[in-house]
């Protein structure tokens, strides 16, 4: 076994769960130390959580939900009773990281088409997956929220879930950052929940991996082609 | 900024999008229905506190929530000293069969590949791997499944790792 089909085989097994004791505790000091190491055990993880799709789902009862509701509202109100630290506290990210997450499943769900099937020659119709994308304020502002963003190529509109503040007499504008590294113009950002129609070059520079970032812009967009003002949120596109 | 009903609103909606599929992990792995719950909560709670340390871009966040689910099942069986037990559904007969919303997003082109190099292992490989991933089996609790040496059942998983890595890199 050459090393690099060796650390290959360690990765798989970390990532796979088959390791223990010394052996696990080893694997894990590699991905601390060993960049190549950690990102072939990213490589592995990716892979085997393909097969989440074909584990069987089940119902919990629904004291679960109900019991979880009252336990996330208690710890809501333990933040809120402390106001100096409710505006700071990593717990007013962290609760709109489930929004996040749910806007870009929710979002996802709701652009990817459904399979269909003809009756006289079953055909499994290709689809093409939705990218998504989590907006995120560049700064620490508490009253800028991240929101989600989808692509459905079968429309060519970008949607998002969300929005950000744009001072009065000023404008939003989104940007693709792509392999060239340099930004293209998407278009204007018309307040919340808005959609954005991509054409033309463009089109290819929306894919998984490429940056979407937003810029205050001069009423009506960068009069120069090129962002003039400060990006205020951004994120990268993936697939779902 | 949203409040905490629309955040508490949003947290519902995720969870009856996914919770079907994280509790079928948690259910497989603990081997019984108020553990399994119990670990579900738990998941729900971690991903409420982003404790996981969710970074957008990086992971699709189905996978991530049911890594998180699947790892916590685990830690929650190891902790407890619960002998993995025999599902009654093996491991090696777990097939896509009726696909919800959420298995759609799961299932893509890459995933058809995947398949398609797991099919191409021999049988001992390809089952200690698929094994391993759905019940949550470390090398002794495989090895003492199958009741085979540990040498052995190393060699079985490594050795189908291996040859599974060189079919997912070739791109024909």
């Amino acid at each position: 076994m050459t090393t690099a089909e060796d650390r290959a085989a360690v990765a798989a097994e970390l990532a796979l769960g088959v390791l223990e004791g010394d052996e696990r505790a080893d694997a894990m000091r590699r991905v601390l130390a060993e960049p190549t190491f950690a990102r072939e055990v990213e490589a592995w993880r990716a892979h085997f959580a393909l097969l989440f799709a074909a584990w069987p789902d089940a119902a919990p009862s629904s004291d679960v939900e109900a019991r979880l509701v009252r336990l996330i509202d208690r710890s809501g109100e333990a933040a809120a009773n402390d106001d100096a630290v409710v505006r700071r506290s990593p717990w007013m990210w962290s609760t709109g990281v489930a929004t996040l997450m749910a806007a870009c499943l929710v979002l996802a769900l709701a652009l990817r088409p459904e399979r269909t099937v003809t009756v006289a020659a079953p055909v499994t119709v290709a689809t093409t997956a939705p990218l998504v994308a989590a907006i995120t304020p560049t700064k620490d502002d508490a009253d800028a929220k991240p929101f989600a963003a989808a692509y459905d190529a079968k429309t060519g509109e970008i949607r998002f879930a969300g929005g950000v503040t744009v001072p009065t007499g000023r404008s939003a504008e989104l940007w693709v950052i792509g392999a060239d590294a340099a930004p293209h113009s998407l278009g204007l950002l018309a307040g919340p929940a808005s959609r954005v129609s991509i054409g033309g070059r463009n089109l290819r520079r929306i894919t998984a991996g490429a940056t979407l970032a937003v810029t205050i812009e001069p009423e009506g967009g960068s009069p120069s082609g090129l962002p003039t003002g400060p990006v205020v949120a951004s994120g990268t596109l993936a697939k779902v | 900024m949203a409040t905490a009903a629309e955040d508490r609103s949003a947290f519902r909606r995720l969870y009856r999008l996914t919770s079907a599929k994280l509790f079928g992990i948690c259910l497989r792995i603990c081997g019984e229905r108020q553990a399994a719950e119990d670990v579900l909560q738990d998941v729900y709670l971690i991903i409420w506190r982003r404790a996981g340390g969710y970074e957008p871009g990086r992971a699709s966040p189905i996978s991530w929530l049911a890594t998180i689910a699947r790892n916590r099942a685990i830690d929650w069986r190891r902790a407890k000293g619960v002998r993995p037990t025999s599902n009654i559904v093996d491991a090696n007969d777990i097939a896509s069969g009726d696909m919800s919303a959420i298995d759609r997003l799961l299932a893509e082109e890459d995933d058809r590949k995947l398949h398609l190099c797991l099919d191409s292992l021999d049988d001992p490989q390809r089952q200690a791997i698929r094994t391993a991933f759905f019940d949550g089996l470390t090398y002794a609790e495989l090895a003492q499944r199958q009741n085979v040496p540990l040498g052995t059942m190393k060699s079985w998983v490594r050795r189908g790792l291996i040859r599974l890595k060189d079919c997912l890199d070739d791109d024909s």
